[in-house]
């Protein structure tokens, strides 16, 4: 044991506070701003960053193996934890992957519903990213605003789906609710107060000297390394690459509205950032155009082997009786064969590559969550930055735990 | 044999054979009700219409002859319009029973309606009432409500069985199967009917209520109730077996099996032995009691010799049988061999063979001809028996043998049970070993006609118990004697090399 000096003695002597070896350590997965699900091995040289490894795996429920298990219909509470903060983008990924293999032709206000209640849920995502970064950079009134607005969403989807967090809304085939009869008017008065934070929010950080500070050519990725990693979503988008699944293979009715798609140029931290902000309200006014353009109709495909019967024919005849019982025990009867089907979620491209035996259960079924990629080029973006660094980039590339489930 | 065409891929078929089964070689499946391959096809339920070119109108597949040059269309629009309406017409009276119907998840009007018709009810007026849970004999519920009328069980009385107790009685909307005055449906076979019978009309007393098919797992298994060894689907949920269903093998049972053997699941259960005690100490766990038993037959009996018994039985596998003769022979130094097992029992024609126990041609096969328990009673009782393992407590005594043989048992230097279920004569053993029933190990077991039959291993055993071979392993180890072998496979390996299998 080295006998203890005085601090006297180790001011002067000449060798304290040199170092010549890199230090290692260990940020997470008891840290804060790692979510408890992530551990990232720091190696050190004083407070630069020589080397970030990034370690998941902390959370592992085995997503995959437990859809396996589960019927078609099943799989939709596990998918709600897939992005938990976005979970009706997940819900609507997985039913549009199976209703392809199923060949279903949606009806017209099924499509729309979907565009409105995903879209919604996307201004959730981003408020919660932004806001939350916000805070973890000091930030507490930012994060309180959009907080705010994040509560005026769920309340609007708890009004629709019952829920406001798992929510488990879609259905295949269709939607579990159609849109409550005054959601257009509750709309109404709750975008203006979205508008209104989005502003108070851009006012209290966007031009904030310590902000920029922390957020300018911090995690800075190029487009090139950037589509190379697999980055999807507003981290691709940051980079310069207008890459948008809604724009490039338009599903539910996204070929129907017009938006714009936000791209940054230096896929840095504060562009990232400027285009989530951008994407709210991008997202508002592909609301606003769906529920002026509202189809009537059906919210679920009339087909016996997909959508469940009504309960009063349930009850009162042995056909629907049978229907209902071989949908719920057997499960939707989906064609052998394999399909890659992706969304954009909140994140960038979910995608889900499934495959099936024929049968009421996926035989195989994968989820290719957006950020487990983000996850993957974060210590490229982290070589030679600063510990604090760490923290701003780790929230713009907005990594959701239940997503890299691994 | 005629050259016919079915959906466009052509084959050829023995003269005779119905286009059902055609179209089945090629892969094509045709809903069908009334037909099974081993009862006559009366087409009364139209649901295996099919078209076939030239002819005037749809024709039943299970009636229709294969001929020369036919050219049969199964899936044509004509086809699944007839099937539609097939399945409209059997719906019409149907009750909505599927939560309360053991049938579900396994009845096949359930399978049809979503892959042939999935169109809603267009009934306007109530549906005919009809007898419902109706038993219709000691083993059967008959429910006329869900009947579709397609009389297999009737055929199956007439056919099989020989019996004839049933019948379609009533016309047109009233019709049921009903049993002559003054019987009801009482043949050794009467269960197989309920599992011919498509819907849920006819569900066993036994099985009624107690497990929703879907939960069901299944193995593959043999009934142990007599010396045929029908093969069965052992179906079990929650490490509880709940019944047995016949399986198909057309050298032993065909579709069949007696209704005595299907209940015999039940003594996979009842009154097991679940002791493990060596001399007063039944705490020990496995490899503890072994090694306590090898020092106290070693200072009972010694290296063994003439005055050391063992009775085989006719129970056990003989993967079991084999491990036991080689345990006695190497371990105990046993020199008397007898042979236990169930006394014997009624007879027929048919499956119920007199030998009520599952192994015999395989304690032959393993041990050579030995004599019975008469034998082994008199020799205990002119003092040639000092020490008795006892393999099974199913031995074929009369109250008066029982009594003089427990009485003997007590007289003896050491004894040794090892039984699957609890008997009086484990109060007065040295050791207790328990044994796993036959769902809860591997082996074999060999047919009175000499087919080896496998069963596999669908439960854990229940408490300390050990199937018969894992038993004798643990044994010879307890005695520091082991053997080369050490699972079933191992057993196998030197069973058939040494040739001893039938």
């Amino acid at each position: 044991m080295n006998q203890q000096r005085s601090l006297a003695a180790l001011e002067q002597d000449p060798a304290v506070g040199q170092h010549e070896d890199v230090m290692v350590l260990n940020m997470g997965p008891s840290h804060p701003a790692m979510h408890g699900t992530v551990r990232m091995v720091l190696t050190l040289d004083g407070e630069t960053v020589v080397k970030c490894d990034p370690e998941i795996g902390y959370l592992h429920r085995g997503f995959a193996k437990q859809c396996e298990v589960a019927t078609w219909t099943q799989v939709f509470p596990y998918t709600d934890r897939l992005n938990y903060v976005s979970p009706i983008l997940n819900n609507l990924g997985y039913a549009h992957a199976v209703e392809q293999m199923l060949e279903l032709e949606l009806p017209a206000r099924c499509n729309y519903v979907r565009t409105v209640m995903g879209e919604v849920s996307r201004i959730c995502d981003h408020f919660t990213a932004i806001g939350a970064g916000a805070l973890e950079l000091g930030a507490m009134s930012a994060f309180l605003y959009a907080i705010e607005a994040r509560d005026l969403i769920w309340d609007l989807v708890e009004e629709v789906t019952g829920a406001r967090l798992t929510i488990s809304y879609a259905r295949i085939g269709g939607l579990k609710y159609d849109l409550t009869d005054d959601f257009e008017e509750r709309w109404a008065s709750i975008e203006p107060r979205l508008y209104e934070t989005l502003k108070i929010v851009d006012q209290l950080a966007t031009k904030n000297r310590v902000f920029m500070d922390r957020m300018e050519g911090t995690g800075a990725i190029s487009a090139e390394d950037a589509i190379s990693y697999g980055f999807t979503g507003p981290c691709l988008r940051s980079a310069g690459v207008a890459y948008d699944i809604r724009k490039d293979a338009p599903y539910f009715a996204y070929g129907e509205v017009d938006f714009e798609v936000p791209v940054g140029t230096k896929g840095d931290n504060y562009d990232r950032y400027l285009v989530r902000m951008a994407e709210v309200e991008q997202s508002i006014r592909i609301i606003r155009q769906c529920l002026r353009n509202m189809p009537d109709g059906a919210i679920m495909v009339d087909d016996p082997h997909v959508a469940l019967p009504e309960k009063d024919v349930v009850y009162n005849s042995i056909e629907g009786m049978i229907n209902h019982f071989k949908i719920i025990f057997e499960g939707i009867q989906v064609p052998a064969g394999e399909i890659y089907s992706a969304t954009e979620a909140g994140n960038g491209e979910l995608g889900f590559y499934i495959v099936s035996n024929g049968t009421g259960q996926p035989w195989r079924l994968r989820v290719r969550p957006p950020c487990f990629y983000m996850m993957g080029g974060i210590d490229r973006m982290l070589e030679g930055a600063m510990i604090a660094d760490i923290i701003p980039t780790f929230d713009t590339i907005n990594m959701i735990g239940g997503e890299i489930d691994r | 044999m005629p050259t016919l065409t079915i959906n466009g891929k052509e084959v050829t078929v023995p003269r005779g054979t119905p286009v059902i089964r055609a179209a089945a070689m090629l892969g094509f499946n045709i809903p069908h009700f009334c037909y099974h391959p081993a009862l006559s096809a009366p087409a009364n339920c139209r649901m295996c219409l099919v078209e076939i070119e030239r002819a005037r109108k749809l024709e039943p597949a299970c009636y229709a002859k294969c001929g020369d040059g036919m050219v049969v269309h199964t899936e044509s629009e004509k086809v699944k319009v007839a099937r539609r309406a097939v399945l409209e017409f059997i719906l019409v009276n149907h009750p909505v029973d599927c939560p309360i119907c053991d049938q579900a998840g396994e009845c096949k009007l359930q399978d049809y309606y979503m892959a042939y018709d999935a169109e809603p009810s267009r009934l306007r007026t109530s549906k005919v009432g009809k007898s419902k849970v109706f038993p219709i004999g000691p083993h059967v519920v008959y429910d006329g409500e869900r009947c579709i009328l397609c009389t297999r069980c009737v055929r199956f009385c007439d056919q099989i069985t020989g019996t004839s107790e049933l019948a379609v009685v009533q016309r047109g909307d009233d019709s049921t199967i009903g049993t002559f005055p003054g019987r009801e449906l009482d043949n050794a076979y009467s269960m197989n009917v309920t599992d011919i019978c498509p819907v849920g009309a006819l569900t066993t007393r036994d099985f009624r209520f107690k497990c929703r098919v879907w939960l069901l797992s299944s193995t593959d298994s043999i009934c142990t109730g007599c010396s045929r060894g029908c093969n069965v689907h052992l179906e079990h949920f929650q490490g509880e077996v709940q019944r047995y269903r016949p399986r198909f093998n057309p050298e032993v049972n065909e579709y069949w099996m007696c209704d005595e053997g299907r209940l015999s699941y039940k003594q996979i259960h009842a009154r097991r032995n679940v002791t493990l005690r060596v001399g007063d100490k039944s705490d020990l766990g496995w490899p503890r009691s072994a090694r306590t038993f090898g020092a106290l037959a070693k200072d009972r009996i010694g290296a063994g010799g003439d005055g050391v018994a063992f009775v085989a039985s006719p129970l056990a596998t003989t993967e079991g049988l084999y491990a036991g003769r080689k345990y006695a022979e190497t371990v105990l130094g046993a020199k008397r061999f007898y042979v236990g097992g169930r006394a014997d029992g009624d007879a027929d024609a048919f499956l119920i063979r007199a030998d009520k126990n599952p192994n015999r041609a395989g304690v032959t096969a393993v041990f050579g001809e030995l004599p019975g328990v008469d034998a082994l009673l008199d020799d205990m009782a002119a003092g040639r028996v000092r020490a008795l393992w006892l393999m099974g407590t199913e031995l074929a005594f009369d109250d008066a043998q029982r009594a003089r043989f427990t009485e003997l048992v007590q007289k003896l230097d050491l004894f040794v049970v090892q039984s699957l279920h609890d008997d009086a004569l484990l109060a007065h053993a040295d050791a207790v070993f328990p044994a796993a029933s036959h769902a809860e190990l591997e082996g074999t077991y060999i047919n009175e006609q000499g087919h080896v039959q496998q069963v596999y291993k669908a439960l854990e055993p229940e408490g300390p118990s050990r199937s018969d071979a894992e038993i004798f392993i643990r044994l010879a180890k307890g005695a520091d004697q082991p053997f080369a072998f050490t699972d079933v496979d191992g057993i196998r390996a030197e069973l058939y090399d040494s040739g001893a299998e039938a």
